[in-house]
């Protein structure tokens, strides 16, 4: 595939050539591969959905079938450099124990998620009196895998409260765009964050 | 078993049938555990299907579509 979708390139251009990454929830494993290719990662993906994995072993990408709910005891600590989750986060049932996890296993964490303070979903719940429907979050509240939304600041109380560090943050506005100027009102004005985080 | 895997150069494909008490999705597990320690090249699938261990003798579709993509990709790396 030619380019990767803004926030994956974001991820990738984080990660140092010759690391060992873990992507949990890596879909068609797209993020793997372009790193294989271009960074000399190498690493594993872990996704539950059955066709997607199909698509990891099409892609060329090592896939094991995990249910990410149950954490990563199939993975000893710091065995990774970056434990990278990709637009998951929201759906698991303990993101919390998750980002535990993540640090245990690798050096390093990247997560990616959509900002539940964005201004158009605040929209939809202030003025529509609606479930957001936006982007991001283009599911029906009655079949959405996204359980456990959070804002920007709910993410950074949480790595405030578990004393994890946060290294770098970059955020996306509407249709992966790049902010105009970045660093204003983020929590307003972002779509997707993206953190890359250690023990603090 | 990781010791056992150590000396390995081959990439492996495991798969488990949900159903098959004989050789459960957790031994399987166990070979993948062995396989990661090592960090070798491995990909596992994990399979719903009702006929016990005989599951992997019936044309159950996810297990045909994952064995099909693995070995397309094992024949287009050998030139086949």
């Amino acid at each position: 595939m030619s380019g990767l979708r803004a926030d994956l390139q974001i991820v990738a251009d984080w990660i140092t050539p010759h690391a060992r990454v873990l992507d949990l929830g890596c879909g068609d494993g797209r993020l793997l591969r372009h790193l294989q290719d271009n960074r000399s990662v190498t690493g594993y993906g872990l996704e539950i959905d059955a066709e997607k994995i199909v698509h990891c072993i099409r892609n060329g990408v090592n896939v094991i079938q995990t249910d990410l709910d149950q954490g990563l005891s199939d993975f000893d600590a710091g065995s990774f450099d970056y434990v990278v989750m990709t637009q998951t986060l929201q759906a698991v049932r303990r993101p919390d124990l998750l980002l535990d996890e993540i640090l245990r296993v690798g050096r390093m964490g990247i997560v990616t998620f959509p900002n539940f303070a964005f201004w158009r979903l605040r929209y939809y719940l202030a003025v529509l009196g609606r479930m957001p429907m936006s982007g991001a979050l283009s599911y029906t509240w009655y079949e959405t895998p996204n359980i456990h939304l959070c804002s920007i600041k709910d993410f950074e109380e949480l790595c405030l409260q578990k004393g994890i560090r946060i290294l770098e943050r970059e955020v996306l506005s509407h249709d992966l765009r790049r902010p105009v100027i970045a660093g204003v009102l983020p929590n307003l004005l972002a779509e997707i964050a993206i953190y890359r985080f250690c023990r603090g | 078993m990781a010791k056992a895997l150590a000396g390995v150069a081959a990439q492996f494909l495991v798969v488990a049938f949900t159903s098959d008490w004989r050789f459960s999705p957790a031994r399987s597990r166990e070979i993948v555990r062995a396989l990661l320690d090592n960090d070798k090249e491995v990909s596992y699938a994990e399979i719903e299907a009702d006929h016990g261990h005989d599951a992997f003798l019936m044309p159950v579709p996810q297990y045909l579509e994952v064995f099909r993509t693995y070995m397309d990709k094992v024949a287009a790396e050998s030139g086949v």
